[in-house]
């Protein structure tokens, strides 16, 4: 089976004109802007608080790994949007 | 529509027998509410990571994912990938207050945090959630047996009902943990089968990708339209409805972190669950709606297929005889996975917000006789509500309303409880009902929502409910606070400000050392009749244990998952052999570590 067996294939939606934001880049956009705002806004309550200590070593950890878990999705939607778009 | 051959039935009813003695078997553990209720506090992460994912899943998320995986693509699995902005709050703020301060349900936490009157508030939207949430889940289970092997609606859920209720009645969390596990499992490899068996039916994975446009391969969906599925309605509705509810109010997601063995336990299982298991589980749920457009696009299946039906439809087209059975038997263990720990969470908050402040006297045995009755009565409670939603048009949007309407005031008043300590009781009470009267309202009136919209077409607006719900909640939560007096009520322990005493507490008033962590150390067990555990001092030193410390003991078997387990206080050291755990016999029996048994002891704190 090859891509050019199939000349019905389409794409399986349309964004309505007028109604929708121009580049596919805008969701990812918006969803780290504000996402990222509350991760943040996580973390610095929890270390003005003394929830988190830099000094302790698995608070030290426990930061990296929140932090790596946030650049783990970031990446993987972004490498997915670059994958998928021309 | 598929009616299964008998190997099918003969897959499903093994299956459901199977799972029916699986989790009846567990109710050995079952001797305390403490037990019933939270598992008696004793599992390892994998065990917990694993049964959030089969609760995750419902019985509806197979066929509401690969429906919108089928319309509008790989942008399905949205709202699994975009979980971890709210981690940092529930591993440093809500995991370790609800754990360390030992409530046993949201609502009491509401007493303890604010009043009566708040808890008996939550007590009545909790029950409603958790209640609505078993109905839906026992209706789209009916649906799905009613398509594809021709039962009737209520027979599939009753049958489906009782079995979950006899498993719950004898064994609660214990065997909502135990039977999760093998359902996690189950309904995770039937979604990569679905998946690796349609792209071999397709020709090869280049010849799948090479099938789907562009736009169905992006991660996320269009902006604000198309109005039912756009990206900004389901990253409100769903960030900061669904997953904030699932993680910070659903009494059986907090229930099962309790019965984690510490709070690092609980941390390891929730990074492991988002970082791992969610994106499998997206791919698992979602790829039949993936593969059945692939298959639309080569000709292989009807242009004109209801996109309701392409789960049915793919697991027609790639599925042998007892293969369909056993993908069945994922949609039920889906199903199950979720219902009861729905059950096991009607049945905590029943006992514990209802029973327990009328009959305050009354001993152990008979909360723990009541909360098993009860757990049969949710489920009945749940199937009468199955022919209600036969009502509605769309499970998605029911479910999604549903959602969007009750969550919003009590997230809020959860979020600000633990994480502003000026936030007072007569601001959560009001938060509350304001919050739902302004929900109600724009249910009734949706142009209240036209602020909030982001341009979503006015069919979107179940979804973008939730930001406006939230807005209209935290406006109310933040003047009321502002505008009245501070309570003067001990809330220590309660909120964030105020963990350590809160630890303290969880050790009867003694210093919490966690900030060092020791070895987990082998030891052999001797008997002694001494109230915790004595080890040697060298033993001490390497766990950086102190007398008063809790101790975690286990058995080396670490794949029981701390079944037979126990925590124990650490006594004096003794000077005996180095090996040596003295440990009394009524100890060892709590624990259900075999006396021959070698342990493994490791600090909590």
């Amino acid at each position: 089976m090859n891509e050019g067996a199939y000349p019905q294939r389409r794409a399986p939606f349309q964004h309505p004109q007028g109604n929708n934001m121009d580049s596919p880049w805008i969701p990812m956009i918006y969803q780290y802007g504000i996402g990222g705002a509350v991760f943040f806004a996580g973390i610095i309550i929890a270390l003005r608080k003394k929830m988190l200590t830099a000094a302790h070593h698995s608070d030290r950890g426990m930061l990296i790994q929140l932090i790596a878990g946030f650049l783990f999705y970031f990446l993987l939607h972004f490498l997915w949007m670059i994958i998928v778009l021309p | 529509m598929l009616r299964g051959t008998a190997i099918d039935i003969v897959v499903i009813f093994v299956y459901f027998a199977a799972i029916l003695l699986f989790g009846s078997w567990f109710g050995r553990y079952t001797k305390s509410t403490k037990d019933f209720f939270f598992g008696g506090q004793r599992f390892s992460w994998w065990l917990i990571a694993f049964s959030c994912i089969a609760t995750v899943v419902g019985s509806y998320s197979f066929i509401k994912y690969s429906t919108a995986g089928f319309k509008y693509g790989f942008s399905s699995s949205m709202t699994y990938l975009n979980d971890w902005f709210l981690i940092p709050f529930f591993v440093l703020g809500w995991l370790p207050i609800i754990y360390f301060s030992r409530v046993t349900s949201i609502p009491e936490y509401f007493e303890k945090r604010f009043d009566r009157k708040t808890r008996i508030a939550g007590v009545f939207v909790l029950l409603m959630y958790l209640i609505g949430y078993i109905g839906i889940n026992l209706y789209t289970i009916g649906v799905a047996f009613n398509s594809m092997l021709g039962w009737d609606v209520m027979i599939s859920a009753l049958v489906i009902s009782i079995i979950c209720g006899i498993y719950m009645h004898a064994g609660g969390q214990t065997s909502v943990i135990m039977t999760d596990l093998a359902q996690s499992v189950i309904l995770l490899l039937a979604g990569f089968l679905i998946f690796i068996l349609g792209v071999a039916h397709l020709g090869g994975f280049s010849t799948f990708w090479n099938l789907l446009g562009e736009p169905f391969k992006l991660p996320f969906a269009g902006f604000n339209a198309p109005p039912r599925f756009n990206f900004v309605g389901i990253f409100w509705q769903d960030v900061f409805g669904s997953t904030m509810a699932f993680y910070f109010m659903n009494q059986g997601v907090m229930m099962r972190f309790m019965s984690a063995k510490s709070v690092r336990e609980g941390r390891k299982a929730i990074f492991i669950v988002v970082l791992l298991f969610m994106p499998l589980t997206a791919l698992a749920v979602s790829n039949a709606g993936w593969i059945g457009r692939a298959m639309v696009n080569a000709g292989i299946i009807s242009a004109n297929i209801n996109p309701d039906h392409i789960f049915v439809e793919v697991a027609n087209r790639i599925a042998m005889p007892g293969l369909f059975g056993f993908i069945m038997a994922a949609l039920t263990a889906a199903l199950m996975s979720t219902i009861d720990t729905l059950i096991n969470a009607v049945s905590a908050i029943t006992v514990n917000d209802i029973f327990m402040p009328l009959k305050p006297d009354r001993d152990d045995a008979y909360y723990l006789k009541l909360a098993r009755w009860i757990a049969i009565v949710a489920a009945i409670l749940g199937l009468i509500l199955v022919p209600l939603y036969q009502t509605f048009k769309s499970i998605y949007l029911a479910h999604a309303t549903f959602v969007a309407a009750v969550t919003p005031p009590m997230l809020v008043v959860i979020f600000f409880g633990a994480f502003w300590k000026r936030f007072n009781a007569r601001a959560a009470f009001l938060t509350i009902v304001v919050g739902c009267i302004f929900l109600g309202s724009s249910i009734a009136w949706p142009v209240l929502i036209a602020p909030f919209d982001h341009g979503v077409a006015p069919e979107g607006y179940n979804y973008m409910r939730a930001l406006y719900g939230i807005v209209v909640c935290t406006v109310t939560a933040v003047a009321v606070t502002l505008l009245t007096h501070r309570d003067t009520k001990d809330i220590s322990g309660l909120v964030i400000d105020s963990l350590d005493v809160a630890k303290r507490k969880f050790k009867d008033g003694r210093t919490p050392h966690d900030t060092v962590l020791g070895e987990k150390v082998a030891a052999r067990i001797a008997l002694k009749e001494i109230e915790g555990i004595a080890v040697s001092s060298a033993m001490m030193k390497r766990l950086q244990a102190e007398p008063g410390d809790i101790l975690y003991i286990a058995d080396r078997r670490w794949w029981l998952g701390g079944i037979h387990s126990l925590h124990v206080t650490a006594e004096e050291p003794h000077s005996d052999a180095e090996n040596v755990a003295y440990l009394s016999e009524e100890n060892l029996s709590k624990s259900g570590i075999g006396p021959e048994r070698q342990i493994l002891i490791e600090k909590i704190i």
